[in-house]
């Protein structure tokens, strides 16, 4: 097995809004605290140290924290809700959106 | 599940440079109750540009000085007079109820925790920090020349200060308390789940009149736009946040453009573990606190808990029963030991975890749910794995949920392993009637933190911060207020002679 990542059509949709927004994306795979559990769509971002890349999503890569998922394949499905509360820095909830795990 | 605004909801506008005012693009969003979904008030949604607005106000203040020149005793003196009217207004208002309809924390534990404790954890860090040394002498040094030494103690200068949703008002003042005191300008954002008691703690400061405008200054929305400005801009000199590692690196990120100063919160997975001689009593409710407290969105939760093979059988029984005690509900309930979860989202994050845990093989013993007759809110049952191993990710990954996860070993040597085995270093706990020996193992875990036949309790004289993933920094007691200081290393050269100036001589001739 390896590792899988796949966006739903509404994350898709997502994307295309936060790139015309933004510059070149960066996705990393939270954990920990408060909103840790979700994806996270950077701008400007380089890789963190001890990361692995788990695939690459409409040309943006996904990075995931070695240190946390050394040795899980990660099947991965992203998709987008609605919250206009979002704290999570992703690039998105600029937008009212976030990106989670389903 | 929309609900209707009804016309009563209160708006919350952002408070920049001593005004309340609407954001510039005019937008709100709704704070929802979790124990039922319904809108309990709206929050103006701030701009990049009322963000730099807020900022900007914060530098001309700090440029200014009427604050931050002010030596410390003085501005604890008017910390702890504005203090009287935050501690009247507190109860006069209801910050209680605020807190649990808004962050549906249990009306039991607002009353006795989130409210009181933050309040008291204010008070606490504005008396100490009047006794923080404006000067401090330093030892006379006499080579090349007698010299006369000191430390000017001063502000950082802004400080961008961004606060999770699981302590909302008590987070607020773990922040706003030592950086005001320390003589520094301030742009809070508070979680946008949870805005509303940090908001009313300003406005009660607002309306004491003893702070210069631009000291203090409130901003409220969503962290892709507000957080990372305030990360980002030049004109920040710290950033202290709480809240997850991922956001926290990105924090750092952001913040090494002008290489900031950061305190950072983040996450963690602590280990709670009983030894074989523990006192069961204690160790089984005192584990299920360390746990379920707040649903178990605490960050420095005891979600892994380590436990003798010896006492296995044991102690798990006697989780489940009490577990199955626990009673979920309303939080504006008197009888609810447990709340909902602070949104749907975080609801389906818990889920997620708990099917991940199964998948891989743990057992659930205890919850696993959402509780029947409680589908208006964000409610799971109370949650306990057994059969989890430490490589798991219900293991290593912080769930942030009423879960926790049961792991056996063999002897303290591998209890020790398995605690240290994680990317975070928050906390921990020890259950053990050798109180010796339990400080001996306190010492070799790698955590900021380390209860011992007790947890969660936190002070407002003791360093809190994680090793590790787990942060940078720390927070309360004297050792979290000089976070908000800079030691300016000051020379007084004590010779007229320039004979002695003579290391001078390897550059002139």
């Amino acid at each position: 097995m390896a590792d899988t990542v796949n966006l739903t059509d509404r994350a898709r949709a997502l994307f295309d809004q936060v790139r015309a927004a933004r510059g070149p994306l960066t996705m990393v795979l939270g954990s920990g605290c408060c909103d840790g559990g979700s994806p996270f769509l950077f701008e400007n971002y380089p890789p963190p140290a001890n990361h692995r890349q788990v695939g690459e999503l409409d040309g943006i890569p996904v990075w995931v924290d070695n240190g946390l998922w050394q040795g899980v394949d990660l099947d991965l499905t992203i998709d987008a809700v609605q919250d206009p509360a979002s704290d999570s820095f992703s690039a998105e909830s600029e937008l009212g959106y976030r990106l989670v795990l389903i | 599940m929309a609900t209707a605004v009804s016309e009563s909801v209160k708006t919350y506008q952002l408070y920049i440079d001593g005004e309340w005012r609407d954001a510039t693009s005019g937008e709100t969003f709704p704070s929802i109750n979790p124990s039922n979904g319904e809108v309990i008030a709206n929050v103006a949604k701030a701009t990049r540009e009322d963000t730099q607005a807020a900022i900007a106000a914060a530098r001309r203040s700090f440029e200014k000085g009427e604050w931050a020149t002010k030596s410390f005793r003085a501005r604890s003196d008017i910390m702890l007079q504005a203090f009287k009217h935050i501690a009247q207004v507190a109860i006069e208002r209801d910050w209680a109820t605020i807190e649990s309809q808004d962050a549906g924390v249990t009306i039991r534990l607002a009353n006795l925790s989130h409210v009181p404790v933050g309040l008291e954890h204010f008070r606490s860090l504005a008396v100490q920090g009047g006794e923080i040394k404006d000067y401090e002498p330093l030892p006379w040094v006499d080579m090349p020349a007698v010299a006369w030494n000191f430390v000017n103690r001063e502000p950082v200068g802004v400080i961008g200060q961004i606060i999770p949703w699981n302590f909302p008002l008590m987070m607020a003042c773990w922040k706003l308390a030592p950086a005001l005191v320390a003589g520094n300008s301030v742009i809070l954002k508070p979680a946008s789940y949870t805005c509303l008691t940090a908001l009313e703690l300003i406005r009660a400061l607002d309306e004491t009149g003893l702070f210069p405008k631009g000291v203090i200054n409130i901003v409220t929305g969503p962290g892709g736009s507000v957080g990372e400005e305030l990360a980002a801009h030049p004109e920040v000199d710290k950033v202290a946040f709480t809240g997850s590692t991922e956001v926290g690196r990105r924090i750092m990120q952001l913040a090494s453009g002008t290489v900031k100063k950061v305190t950072l919160e983040l996450g963690g997975k602590s280990a709670n573990i009983i030894l074989p001689d523990a006192d069961l009593d204690l160790a089984i409710d005192g584990s299920l606190f360390a746990t379920f407290l707040h649903q178990g969105q605490v960050c420095e939760s005891g979600t892994r808990l380590l436990v003798p093979e010896s006492l296995h059988d044991e102690v798990l029984e006697r989780l489940v029963a009490r577990t199955r005690e626990i009673v979920v509900g309303d939080a504006a309930d008197l009888e609810s030991g447990m709340g909902p979860l602070v949104s749907d989202v975080q609801l389906q994050t818990v889920k997620r975890y708990v099917e991940i845990g199964k998948q891989e093989g743990a057992r659930v013993v205890v919850g696993g749910k959402q509780p029947e007759g409680l589908d208006r809110g964000y409610f799971f049952e109370p949650t306990i794995f057994d059969g989890v191993t430490n490589d798991m990710r219900i293991a290593q990954e912080e769930i942030f949920g009423p879960v926790l996860s049961v792991i056996t070993y063999k002897n303290t040597g591998e209890a020790l392993q398995i605690a240290n085995d994680s990317i975070y270093g928050l906390a921990g706990g020890i259950w053990s009637q050798d109180i010796p020996e339990a400080i001996s193992l306190a010492k070799r875990i790698r955590t900021g933190t380390v209860w011992i036949n007790d947890f969660h309790l936190l002070n407002d004289v003791s360093p809190f911060g994680g090793y590790k993933q787990s942060g940078v920094g720390k927070e309360l007691g004297m050792h979290g207020l000089l976070e908000y200081t800079i030691a300016k290393h000051i020379h007084v050269a004590q010779s007229n002679k320039r004979a002695d100036r003579f290391i001078w001589d390897t550059l002139l001739p």
